[in-house]
């Protein structure tokens, strides 16, 4: 294969996911110039992958696995409070919605609620939630970048999604 | 908040996006990194430092300085005619002669150097091993640190006093303190040899037996004596040579630093009465 397939290939991987990774990672860091600085070397990692020969089976899972080791590297740099507090205890389910720092970020006023909700969630549904409802990926992609089995993802999300309409309100009879 | 809102919410973050001109950049940017060379492995530090290379290299090092340190060590204590002779005298002093630096440092190694290669005669000496040619040898090497150490003690007086007679005092006391140990030197010298001298006829008594030593006794003393104390008189004369050159040099030194200050003075009133007149 050439490089100007890999380019192609890689090009297609970065116009599909780039702005969910960027996202992802902006409602984590929220800097603007820190999210983007992490996406790139996201992609630079896949890409150094690609022209290597050694593509991931799931460029998208590989993807936001390097993504989160590359916050939590981050937040071990930058953050005095204790990481051991915010992850659970495999360490690898950090997520975070700084409530003071996620409304930084220019979004509207439901978007902003619709985050604070979510970091009322138990950790361990929290992304589920948000890689199925605010990404769209299929469980078994997020099984994947979670490492974890597509059962346990769907049972979390169900579980999630409860405790998350309990919180806001909302029945499931509920069409408004 | 209704399901709709929450739609809403999901949408609104769903918003959330790169600028076109940052995807452009970010994507060129990446695309324009150096591919890596499948070939070349990736080497952690600490793989690195615990290669079976590095760990040669660490050994070589020790084992070079080991035996490097030890070779140096153990030139200190060599004499001329030893192997290790040429190691203190071509590579460790040369060493030590810039190490030392500063114009009162070099005054002392250069008074140090004297001493050492007196010292080393009096060792031969002892040993019995002070022929004419390490004699020689010796004496060519006093001359020359006698002719270096005058130059060093000139340029540390002259760079602390304050004027040039001030120089002159500074430097002749310099060299008259340097007279005074080595003739201090005679003295101890004289004082060790005395004592080895009757510590060694105390052994020799104790070794002989009783009788004969009642038969003999007087006799082997007195004749004892006098060989250790013609051995010790050859060997001071010796010795004292190598003072007297170390000597020599410094009060030539001096002979000439008085002509040259009488000159000085006889050309100054030369030129005031010429004044004058």
């Amino acid at each position: 294969m050439s490089i100007e397939d890999d380019k192609k290939r890689f090009t297609d991987i970065y116009n599909q996911e780039s702005d969910s990774l960027f996202r992802f990672c902006l409602i984590r860091v929220s800097d603007r110039e820190k999210a983007l600085d992490l996406t790139q070397e996201a992609f630079t990692r896949l890409w150094n992958s690609v022209s290597l020969g050694k593509e991931p089976e799931n460029p998208r899972a590989f993807l936001y696995v390097v993504a989160r080791h590359l916050i939590i590297d981050w937040y071990r740099r930058t953050k005095s409070i204790s990481l051991e507090s915010l992850s659970d205890e495999r360490g690898e389910d950090f997520i975070i919605l700084d409530e003071k720092t996620t409304f930084d970020i220019e979004m509207s006023l439901d978007a902003k609620h619709v985050l604070s909700m979510l970091d009322k969630l138990e950790m361990q549904y929290r992304e589920v939630i948000y890689f199925r409802y605010v990404e769209g990926f299929p469980p078994k992609d997020i099984a994947e970048i979670l490492n974890l089995s597509a059962n346990v993802v769907s049972i979390r999300i169900s579980r999630g999604m409860e405790m998350l309409r309990r919180l806001m309100g909302i029945s499931e009879n509920d069409h408004e | 908040m209704n399901k709709k809102d929450f739609k809403k919410g999901i949408e609104d973050i769903k918003n959330i996006r790169m600028t076109n001109a940052e995807k452009t950049h970010m994507l060129k940017s990446i695309l324009s990194l150096p591919i890596k060379s499948p070939y070349m492995e990736h080497v952690s530090v600490f793989t690195f430092i615990n290669s079976n290379y590095v760990r040669i290299a660490w050994t070589v090092c020790f084992i070079f300085a080991l035996t490097f340190g030890g070779t140096v060590y153990t030139s200190g204590a060599s004499l001329p005619g030893d192997l290790l002779y040429p190691i203190k005298t071509k590579v460790v002093e040369p060493v030590l002669d810039i190490v030392n630096n500063t114009p009162i440092e070099k005054v002392a190694w250069e008074e140090e150097k004297i001493t050492r290669r007196i010292e080393e005669a009096e060792a031969l000496a002892e040993d019995g091993r002070l022929d004419e040619k390490k004699l020689k040898k010796l004496e060519r090497e006093i001359e020359k640190n006698s002719h270096v150490f005058v130059k060093v003690v000139n340029i540390a007086a002259s760079s602390t006093a304050t004027s040039t007679s001030s120089a002159v005092e500074k430097a002749r006391d310099l060299k008259q303190e340097f007279r005074r140990k080595i003739n201090e030197r005679e003295e101890i010298f004289n004082k060790d040899e005395n004592k080895k001298d009757k510590e060694e006829v105390k052994r020799e008594k104790k070794t002989m037996t009783a009788d004969v030593f009642e038969k003999s006794g007087k006799k082997d003393e007195k004749s004892e004596n006098n060989l250790s104390e013609s051995r010790r008189s050859k060997q001071q004369e010796k010795i004292n040579k190598l003072k007297n050159i170390a000597i020599k040099v410094l009060d030539d030194e001096d002979v000439f630093d008085d002509k040259d200050r009488n000159n000085n003075g006889r050309k100054e009133r030369n030129s005031n009465n010429l004044e004058d007149k």
